[in-house]
């Protein structure tokens, strides 16, 4: 199992690294709609300070929702996944690494963009490392509930935008509680408590969502 | 349990054909009860419910309102339990259920938001309200339409259901935790609540015409989700 | 479009007991349209099975409900006696299937690829020495890191063949295997099967046109648009 996983990581970030176009292109369409706002919305240094949190976190689940076509997709396409379908091997534990690997190359980067241009927003220390925590127990989750629409709608007609149609109103309880942590205006207690919302939602994802994605897998390959 | 139904022979009416005929006799009858709970209802909403002392005679939209809301978060309840059990017990007349209850939930969400909107512009001000129950049943017809892209985006039919029990299922464990954030972040912001409810003392008139008027949607629903029904068995079978 | 095949005589109903592969009664319908039902065929090692039919009548469909990619809406395999949905662990731990599509991924290298079929496989060690006969076999030991992207599509259907000869599955299910493959390669495929064949192995195959030389122990099922297929 501990091999199948580190094989699957491995092929993974190889893959992603030798497709790094696309891969950067994700993180690219995070770093300039982030800038976008300042140029509609003006730049007041309090206005932003404000709607930094909310922005980067709206952004960030955007980012995340285009890179998750190439989840699943290539390997749908070149027959890949049907030979990971008929292995013996256990199918939970090739999407739990997939989804892994799949975080490695978006989530977590977009983590580690975020402080920069939270600069671009004017926060301060603490409250970029506030919004760093919470993207980074966040983005896990979004992944795994984008890989179940993404498993869905593979081969489907209008992929992209019928997977963000879908999975956003999923997700909108990670951007709640993600928002509200990062936003450094709550006193410390309120903070926690989103912090810990959010925690349990990871955990909760862990147990529920790869399920679900193998069974969307099996169901899409017919 | 499933033995005495067999027994019984209703385990006939699992499979599409012969639940046809049985929805074609099911039908009047459901119209016609939504007709005769309608008509009570709205003349208690219209008459007999007595003007609220502090929102006048607007609040009487809420008859419209509460059992919409009420209704579309049931029907998608009931729309994923059929999935699942199509799923579970792989009958396609599960799956047909699921598909038919979809666009009438989508209706009832879209009339309690309407309906909000038309409550709020003389009540608050404003067309719309980022209040807990109108964002939650924003997400709900979300939730909804993209049950419906999913099925109307996958040709082949038996995929298009499956697929759409799991989304249905993933809908149906979110939801509450949807709710449950939405009112979170609500009480974040906005401090005091301040739902459509609150200033409203609730007359006994007013429960009754709210259940009357449930009752009234229920026995609808059931009749047009029949209806529909029908239409994707004959799409489907013959 | 109904494709029947009974299983008639008393002798194949005694082979069905004793046959490593036996389908029976098998069917499949998509969306209320019976694609195929009533299939039924016994397969013993060292035979081979082929699969002959225009394109659209069910070939790669019912070699996907073989694979357990599809569920059938009627019948059973069996494998070793075993019913395959009842197993479906030891079912595909016993099967190699090679679909239309090759199964490769066009950014890694051959060496790579196969590492990673062989790990799929469950392959109990993962040899290097067993990865470059597979790619001789095929005759692509030149292209061991080559990136597939820059292979023919000849060269590309060898080496999704060759993750066949890394597995040591004894059903081997091939959908069109010599699709794009030349005049050499088509020996190469046939060496393979012939080898495969002679440890005891079993091939099922689609294909329009008759491998050349046919092992002796070759069946054929015909999927026709009319209606009944014969042996």
């Amino acid at each position: 199992m501990l091999r199948l996983t580190a094989r699957i990581v491995h092929r993974e970030l190889a893959l992603t690294w030798r497709r790094r176009t696309s891969a950067l292109g994700c993180l690219l369409f995070f770093v300039i709609a982030a800038s976008l706002f300042p140029l509609a919305v003006g730049a007041d240094p309090a206005l932003l300070r404000a709607i930094a949190p909310g922005v980067l976190w709206v952004t960030a689940l955007f980012a995340a929702m285009l890179s998750l076509t190439r989840l699943f997709g290539p390997d749908f396409a070149d027959g890949a996944l049907d030979q990971m379908l008929l292995s013996p091997q256990s199918l939970l534990a090739m999407v739990m690494a997939k989804i892994g690997a799949h975080w490695l190359t978006s989530g977590f980067a977009l983590v580690l963009l975020a402080p920069f241009l939270a600069l671009q927003y004017g926060l301060s220390f603490d409250a970029v490392c506030r919004l760093t925590l919470a993207l980074l127990i966040g983005t896990p989750v979004l992944s795994l509930i984008g890989s179940v629409g993404a498993a869905l709608t593979l081969g489907v007609r209008g992929g992209g935008m019928l997977l963000a149609v879908l999975v956003l109103p999923l997700e909108t309880p990670v951007l709640i509680f993600g928002a509200n942590a990062a936003d450094a205006s709550r006193t410390d207690g309120w903070s926690a408590a989103n912090f810990s919302l959010l925690g349990a939602g990871l955990l909760a994802a862990l147990a529920l969502c790869p399920v679900a994605t193998t069974a969307a897998l099996r169901i899409s390959a017919e | 349990m499933i033995s005495t139904f067999a027994q019984a022979g209703w385990l006939r009416y699992a499979s599409p054909k012969p639940f046809y005929r049985l929805a074609g006799r099911m039908i009047p009858g459901f119209a016609i009860a939504a007709i005769l709970f309608v008509m009570p209802g709205i003349q208690i909403a219209l008459f007999v419910a007595p003007t609220d002392a502090v929102q006048g005679d607007v609040y009487r939209i809420m008859f419209v309102h509460v059992p919409a809301a009420w209704m579309s978060m049931l029907l998608y309840v009931v729309m994923a339990a059929y999935a699942g059990l199509g799923l579970v017990l792989n009958a396609r007349l599960s799956a047909m259920m699921a598909r038919a209850i979809a666009p009438t939930g989508a209706l009832f969400t879209a009339l309690a938001l309407i309906t909000g909107a038309l409550w709020g512009r003389p009540a608050w001000g404003a067309w719309w309200v980022w209040d807990a129950r109108l964002t939650s049943e924003l997400i709900l017809l979300f939730l909804y339409l993209g049950f419906i892209s999913l099925h109307g985006a996958i040709d082949d039919t038996r995929r298009a259901d499956r697929a759409c029990t799991v989304l249905a299922l993933a809908g149906v464990v979110n939801i509450p935790v949807i709710y449950f954030s939405v009112q979170w972040w609500y009480t974040l912001h906005q401090g005091a609540s301040l739902s459509f409810g609150s200033g409203v003392s609730m007359d006994t008139s007013m429960l009754a015409g709210i259940l009357v008027m449930t009752l009234a949607f229920w026995c609808y629903a059931i009749a047009i989700v029949l209806v529909r029904v029908r239409r994707i068995i004959d799409e489907r079978e013959f | 479009m109904n494709q029947d095949l009974f299983v008639q005589s008393e002798n194949e109903l005694q082979e069905s007991r004793n046959a490593l592969l036996s389908v029976d009664k098998l069917g499949f319908d998509r969306a209320g349209e019976m694609l195929f039902s009533n299939v039924g065929f016994n397969v013993d090692a060292g035979q081979v099975l082929q699969i002959h039919g225009p394109n659209g009548s069910g070939k790669t469909t019912l070699l996907r409900v073989l694979a357990g990619l599809l569920r059938p809406s009627a019948g059973t395999i069996r494998w070793r006696g075993k019913d395959a949905h009842a197993h479906p662990e030891s079912w595909r731990q016993s099967l190699a299937y090679l679909g239309h599509l090759n199964g490769i991924s066009d950014e890694l290298t051959a060496a790579e690829n196969l590492a990673f079929s062989a790990v799929l496989g469950d392959v109990a060690e993962e040899r290097v020495e067993i990865e470059e006969a597979a790619l001789k076999s095929v005759g692509l030991d030149r292209y061991r890191h080559a990136i597939v992207r820059g292979l023919s599509q000849g060269q590309k259907r060898r080496l999704a063949i060759s993750r066949l000869l890394l597995e040591h599955k004894p059903l081997w299910l091939l959908d069109e295997p010599a699709a794009a493959l030349d005049e050499e390669s088509s020996g190469v495929l046939e060496e393979c099967i012939k080898g495969h064949l002679d440890r005891g192995g079993i091939v099922l195959m689609t294909t329009h046109k008759l491998i050349t030389t046919s092992p002796p122990a070759t069946r054929n099922l015909y999927f026709e648009p009319s209606g009944r297929c014969s042996d």
